[in-house]
């Protein structure tokens, strides 16, 4: 017991010196990596006085679908809206520690929100267009960015719906109000949508968890995917949907990050007790 | 159960019939009041015609062709009394103000009343005044075969069937006749309430629509801004009558300076403005609540700035809600009748304007009332174009949020 609280309050102190080098040496270390999108170094997440994270130390693998695994409350959405600044809306929330994109920390103060926003796209557990047409959905981004013409946006919206594996469905009629559409065709709305900014990562919230087998497995599918060209990464509730299409997975359970590896190693040797027990359904 | 527990349920459910009933007959006897003292009077001269009634004096110098005879239509009815020699038909009645009248009901279309012009001096001697169908006749002046001239008509006490054979049989020619144009139209009244419903609402649904967002989105949840909210609050509670002597203090001072003259339509729009703010801030902030949040949150992680989320997303997604706002202001506006006596007037105008005094329908109803001989006739006719328009209203925000709810759940 005592053991284990002076463990973390070492790593807590290496963490704060990593912390203090990486600003003063140039945050060059994280920036040097190549293949990473996200270096998370020591970052701890409070709401009000709940600690909802601590000390999360991952490298999240650039093009490559990373999994967050883990029973409710394990905090894994919360670490997923770190990496957009959503937790920003949170009025008692407070991020300490370092997330590393490009070698810059997002909750920096040079960062740009907005712009961060713009490269680092979400998909959330509901579908959740607008109560606007499916053109005006996709092009939405865009059209916040400033981007007026209109050829711009139609080939935006073409490439953006293509990839996402809409088009072919609803081509002939792009005015059509999006809440029309089914579950499973508003979510691939949804990261058409995320698409359309050419971000470089789509974080993913439960996407599928909303939707019926089908239509979550068309969405897998996109998924991987859409791997080729985006980073993903992926909150879900299904062990399967992570042994499925995620190359790395990470488990959490009440605010600690367990174990992080790749996908097969967690599923099939897992090197810790708790990680097998969720797996297995021994509880979650 | 026992028998005194059955009696109590039937004594209480007996309380629930009794209390339905008593709201449902209230509302039935008040529709039926209005329009059975209303409906008959409704026609289209109430609803555009002037309420000042005109006085015209007409007449010819011609002599009147003796041989020519008129024939009447037979949709004449009983009472119609017809001047074959002059061709027209009158008939005695009574009047949207309840005085007697003798209006004509048939005019023939050669018949010399159509020819009348105006034979009082003065810049409009001359041109044409004719006598149509619906005018009031009060009395004619023409000069017999000794060229004497006699007056005969209402004026003068006479019933038709005593004037007009009179008439038919002596006159050589008609030096004048007069009458009115009938009034108690509710024109007038009904343009200032649209110049009304247009002013107001420019002036309180933007700035309603800003400051609700302002209370949504933009203030800090602190202590000033819930003082701003339950101020909001209270004024909603405010007595309109205490808005009307507002609008006169406060509100006057600042118009004047832009050269208003005193009671307007746009002193009474600006106090209905104020009037309707606290609803409007309300309801609008209400329509903004009611939009999800996950719209916002796809917004934001979409790069936009909460500005931009605001304008583009959740503001069009509680134009539904904001509709119904306004429509329901509108519908305050045409019932509203004390806040408008003091800022607006109580002088009925039949072409109101801006900057002049003039009275909504509400207050023609609080003039026509106030009088020593109350009106019940005419108010009743203009409660009906009041209820129609405000259950029209009512009807369009239930189709607007229904529509809206089933866009939601869709």
């Amino acid at each position: 017991m005592s053991a284990s609280k002076l463990q973390k309050f070492m790593k807590r102190a290496g963490g704060t010196n990593k912390k203090t080098m990486a600003s003063s040496s140039g945050s060059s270390q994280a920036a040097q990596r190549e293949n990473v999108a996200f270096a998370i170094e020591d970052v701890n997440l409070f709401y009000g006085d709940f600690q909802a994270l601590k000390d999360i130390t991952l490298d999240i693998p650039a093009h490559q679908v990373t999994a967050f695994i883990g029973p409710s409350g394990c905090g894994k959405s919360t670490l997923l809206r770190c990496f957009n600044r959503m937790n920003d809306l949170i009025d008692n929330c407070r991020v300490e520690g370092a997330i590393y994109r490009n070698g810059v920390d997002i909750n920096g103060d040079a960062v740009d929100v907005v712009d961060l926003r713009t490269h680092v796209g979400m998909v959330f557990q509901q579908p959740n267009p607008f109560p606007k047409s499916i053109y005006d959905n996709v092009s939405y981004g865009l059209v916040c960015q400033g981007v007026r013409s209109k050829k711009v946006l139609d080939e935006a919206v073409e490439s953006s719906l293509k990839k996402a594996a809409l088009w072919e469905e609803v081509k002939d009629h792009l005015r059509r109000d999006a809440t029309q559409l089914s579950g499973g065709q508003q979510q691939r709305l949804c990261i058409a949508r995320a698409i359309a900014l050419q971000p470089d990562v789509i974080l993913m919230d439960e996407p599928t968890s909303a939707l019926d087998p089908i239509a979550t497995a068309r969405i897998e599918d996109l998924i991987t995917q859409l791997k080729e060209e985006y980073t993903i990464v992926i909150v879900t509730h299904s062990m399967s949907q992570a042994a499925r299409i995620s190359d790395k997975t990470a488990f959490f359970l009440l605010g600690d990050l367990i174990e992080f590896g790749a996908t097969d190693d967690i599923f099939q040797n897992p090197r810790d007790k708790r990680t097998e027990d969720y797996i297995t359904g021994k509880f979650g | 159960m026992t028998r005194i527990r059955k009696i109590k349920d039937i004594f209480m459910q007996s309380l629930t019939w009794v209390a339905s009933g008593i709201s449902a007959w209230v509302l039935v006897a008040i529709l039926v009041f209005i329009f059975s003292n209303g409906w008959k009077l409704l026609d289209r001269s109430v609803l555009f015609g002037d309420y000042h009634a005109k006085n015209i004096v007409s007449g010819f110098s011609d002599e009147h062709n003796a041989d020519l005879t008129f024939t009447p239509p037979d949709t004449l009815e009983d009472g119609d009394v017809v001047s074959t020699r002059f061709g027209f038909a009158v008939r005695d009645e009574i009047d949207k103000e309840k005085n007697h009248v003798h209006t004509l009901t048939w005019v023939d279309d050669h018949s010399p009343l159509l020819n009348g012009k105006i034979t009082t001096a003065g810049p409009t001697q001359g041109t044409p005044a004719p006598f149509k169908a619906g005018m009031n006749i009060n009395k004619f002046v023409y000069l017999d075969n000794s060229g004497e001239a006699i007056t005969v008509g209402r004026l003068k006490q006479q019933s038709p069937q005593e004037w007009i054979p009179l008439m038919d049989g002596n006159a050589k020619q008609i030096t004048e006749f007069h009458g009115k144009e009938p009034g108690g139209g509710m024109r007038g009244s009904l343009m200032a309430t649209l110049i009304l419903i247009g002013l107001s609402l420019l002036f309180s649904v933007p700035i309603g629509i800003f400051a609700a967002i302002y209370l949504y989105a933009i203030a800090k949840q602190n202590r000033l801004t819930t003082f701003v909210r339950s101020s909001i609050e209270l004024l909603a509670g405010v007595p309109s009558i205490i808005f009307s002597m507002m609008g006169i203090t406060l509100i006057f001072p600042i118009i004047k300076l832009f050269g208003a003259s005193g009671q307007s339509i746009i002193l009474g729009s600006l106090t209905m403005a104020v009037l309707l703010l606290p609803v409007l801030i309300r309801q609008t902030e209400e329509a903004l609540r009611s939009v999800p949040s996950s719209y916002a949150q796809a917004s934001l992680a979409l790069g936009a700035t909460q500005t931009e989320t605001l304008f583009r997303v959740v503001l069009p997604s509680a134009r539904n809600g904001i509709f119904s706002a306004c429509l329901l202001a509108v519908s305050r506006i045409i019932g509203e009748s004390a806040a408008l006596v003091f800022t607006m007037g109580t002088a009925i105008q039949d072409s109101p304007k801006i900057g002049s005094s003039a009275t909504s329908l509400a207050v023609q109803i609080y003039v026509l009332m106030g009088g020593e001989n109350p009106n019940f006739e005419l108010s009743s006719a203009i409660s009906i174009v009041i209820l129609i328009l405000v259950l029209a209203l009512n009807l369009t925000v239930k189709v607007v949020s229904a529509l809206s709810d089933k866009k939601g759940k869709a």
